[in-house]
């Protein structure tokens, strides 16, 4: 059984928590998942710019259907991880998985580790209460 | 074992299109790279071929932090040609966190001098909270427009003069001749773009969001789509709109501001406000 992190155009680094939290040998690929990225309509520049990211981190590049390519690594055992993303059109892609297989989103980091509250409903409302965590240091 | 097992497993799949990179196989250069995308990306309209001059890469995150100058920043960021970084794309994109910038930022100056800046970089992290709170005004309006106009008066779809970059108003023709070949766009021009889409072009916001979400290499879902909302006035109290004054003002010599070319926006607040507003009460 291994770990396969599943990389997404929001969280790019290999340093992001996802890499601790699925461990060292961890196998992180991105899918050049056609359907989708023509759905989201991104631009060649922005296609190329994301294609350059994943070359620069060394990750492996897989053409194909997300949801087909992650379970064939799903049914061998691997676990499966993933950044938290806020794009409904990421979390559509990796939600039929999450009901059949065990997967780990892991939380993006918060600045200062503060947490925007529902009532602060414009920005100086949460930069007064979050200022003093965010400038810490 | 276990490994070639999964590769056969992959391939079998959809043998046609298994590309697995490996270190020898993997293009290199930049040219290898724009068209091995090209060829992997056959959906494109063969008309798009812009490439941006960002380069993906940490290295390149790493050069724009070193260059960081927080209070230069404070005083020039709304200047089109302010010390701005130019990290958005890489903290768009994950390559760097929003706190290594700011801890580059505190390292270079006391809290006080680096706060602008830093309070800048937490504008992409309280969007992101709004939006975790609020997942619906991803799409849908915040609240009603206060233009005097209802979401039924704007239309749905970028008018084809704004996609050429051919409005005919200079300075936006410029800012739109940025986004779609370089992806990325000074803060102020994008609230001059989305401003003009929709309250000059009475384009829905949710159409203007889509439009730079395709090109800007940082488009943030959260960022992107609830400023269109702020300037909008769906998630404000007021509409925001500019005129020509203002772009003079921070733009360079590179835009062309002259009276002549940029007709539409060359007024005054109070001319522009019941020419565009003209269902609202005069303040």
């Amino acid at each position: 059984m291994g770990a396969v992190i599943w990389l997404h155009e929001d969280a790019l680094r290999p340093d992001h928590p996802v890499f601790n939290i699925a461990g060292p040998g961890a196998k992180a690929i991105f899918i050049w998942d056609a359907e989708d990225l023509q759905s989201r309509g991104h631009s060649f520049k922005k296609l190329v710019f994301i294609y350059e990211c994943l070359e620069d981190m060394g990750a492996e590049i897989i053409q194909g259907r997300t949801e087909e390519i992650l379970s064939t690594y799903c049914e061998t055992g691997d676990r499966l991880y993933f950044a938290e993303t806020q794009n409904p059109d990421l979390l559509n892609l990796i939600a039929p998985l999450q009901r059949r297989y065990n997967v780990t989103m892991v939380a993006r980091p918060r600045l200062g580790n503060f947490e925007v509250k529902p009532e602060m409903k414009r920005f100086f409302r949460y930069w007064n209460k979050a200022r003093t965590s965010i400038l810490k240091k | 074992m276990r490994k070639q097992n999964m590769e056969n497993a992959v391939e079998m799949l959809n043998p046609s299109v298994h590309e697995t990179k490996t270190q020898t196989s993997s293009p290199k250069t930049r040219a290898d790279i724009v068209s091995h995308v090209r060829k992997i990306s056959p959906w494109l309209d063969p008309k798009d071929t812009h490439v941006s001059n960002f380069i993906g890469s940490r290295a390149e995150a790493e050069k724009r932090i070193q260059s960081i100058n927080p209070s230069l920043y404070g005083r020039t960021r709304n200047h089109l040609e302010g010390a701005v970084t130019q990290l958005s794309p890489y903290i768009s994109r994950g390559v760097v966190s929003s706190e290594k910038v700011c801890d580059a930022a505190l390292s270079k100056e006391t809290p006080k001098e680096a706060e602008k800046f830093i309070q800048q970089v937490a504008w992409r992290e309280y969007w992101q909270g709004i939006l975790e709170h609020n997942p619906q005004w991803l799409w849908h309006d915040a609240e009603n427009y206060k233009t005097g106009l209802v979401a039924a008066d704007y239309i749905d779809e970028l008018p084809e003069d704004i996609v050429r970059a051919q409005t005919g108003t200079a300075s936006i023709d410029h800012f739109l001749t940025q986004l779609m070949t370089n992806g990325w766009v000074h803060n102020h021009a994008r609230l001059y773009l989305a401003s003009y889409i929709c309250h000059w072009r009475h384009v829905k916001w949710q159409v203007g969001a889509k439009f730079f979400l395709k090109h800007l290499l940082d488009a943030d879902l959260a960022s992107n789509n609830l400023s269109w909302q702020w300037v909008a006035s769906t998630f404000s109290h007021k509409p925001y709109y500019f005129n020509l004054e203002n772009v003079q003002k921070f733009s360079g010599p590179d835009i062309d501001t002259s009276p002549e070319n940029n007709v539409d926006i060359d007024a005054s607040y109070e001319v522009l406000a019941k020419r565009l507003f003209p269902n609202l009460e005069p303040k």
